[in-house]
């Protein structure tokens, strides 16, 4: 959530829907050392754009033990952020079907927008800008033929956002996005058509 | 004289750019045979080898992800927490380009989506 001066938490529980889509666009070229071994330095950009849905609202647990849905409105934030990014890729051939890979990738954010809808509690929109971090990737595999499987690895700290002023219900608050880090670890299964 | 000269220095380097024509000897009928096709060696790691067989592929992907997600207030405490599984779907199309398909361009396409569990709490 975005927080304000005010530091008086209730604390709750929930859930938060999550729909967002990533486009990688990016070029390299294939060096090749040795037999078997090949390592590729690419370079590109990276947009990508998600959205954090909060509406469902909080279970909160009550001194007398008994359990309440608050903030029932909820609110949603759109994330918007765009990249540069640069990596390198290696490949190593066992054999003429099995093939081990790697990717190592570094993303650096040029531009960060979080837009917050909290209209549904009569409160409007705001748009926050969280500072420029760099952003991490791993991904360890191997193909199989036309199938590939890889672990993947991301981590991202999205740094706190300068103060922005909003007035909520006739009050003026300031408020950020405080540091949120998020850490994707996958599993992926592919095949090449 | 001068000609003739020439001819030989551009014959003796020709050994060293080309290096099938030193190995075609009239000796060595695999030699000659070779020098007559001039096929270039097909060794796959050969600087000259294509780095992948195709020149585009698309691959196709589903990743199962754990998400996390937390919010650190300026003191160092965490006061949201974010965690559960998401699903991904993804595409990558990609083209290798040049004479030994070393260029590649692709573009990796990704849509996620779930829920996770939200361990946090409100401002009052």
């Amino acid at each position: 959530m975005t927080q304000d001066g005010r530091n008086v938490n209730i604390p709750g529980t929930g859930s938060t829907g999550y729909f967002g889509f990533e486009v990688n666009p990016r070029a390299g070229y294939v060096l090749s050392l040795g037999n078997r071994f090949q390592v590729t330095p690419l370079a590109g950009f990276s947009l990508e754009w998600w959205r954090r849905d909060l509406t469902g609202g909080l279970q909160i647990r009550n001194p007398d033990g008994s359990t309440a849905t608050i903030n029932a409105g909820g609110y949603v934030k759109s994330y918007t952020a765009f990249f540069l990014q640069g990596g390198v890729r290696a490949g190593y051939t066992v054999s003429r079907d099995l093939r081990l890979n790697a990717m190592l990738s570094l993303k650096v954010p040029l531009f960060i927008s979080e837009n917050v809808d909290e209209t549904r509690e009569g409160k409007g929109e705001h748009t926050l800008n969280s500072a420029i971090s760099p952003r991490l990737g791993l991904e360890l595999g191997a193909s199989f033929h036309r199938f590939n499987s890889a672990l993947t690895f991301d981590r991202w700290t999205l740094a706190q956002s300068p103060d922005r002023r909003v007035v909520q219900n006739g009050q003026t608050l300031v408020v950020h996005q405080p540091d949120s880090t998020r850490t994707l670890l996958g599993f992926k299964v592919g095949y090449a058509l | 004289m001068t000609s003739r000269r020439i001819v030989a220095a551009l014959a003796v380097v020709s050994l060293f750019a080309v290096p099938e024509l030193a190995d075609a000897s009239p000796s060595s009928p695999q030699g000659s045979a070779r020098s007559r096709r001039a096929t270039p060696r097909q060794h796959p790691a050969s600087a000259t080898a294509p780095a992948t067989d195709r020149p585009f592929d698309l691959d196709v992907s589903t990743t199962l992800r754990h998400f996390s997600w937390t919010e650190t207030r300026q003191d160092g405490s965490q006061f949201v927490n974010e965690s559960g599984m998401l699903f991904v779907i993804g595409a990558t199309p990609k083209l290798s380009l040049g004479r030994e398909r070393r260029i590649v361009v692709e573009t990796g396409l990704e849509m996620y989506f779930g829920s996770v569990g939200y361990n946090g709490g409100v401002q009052a």
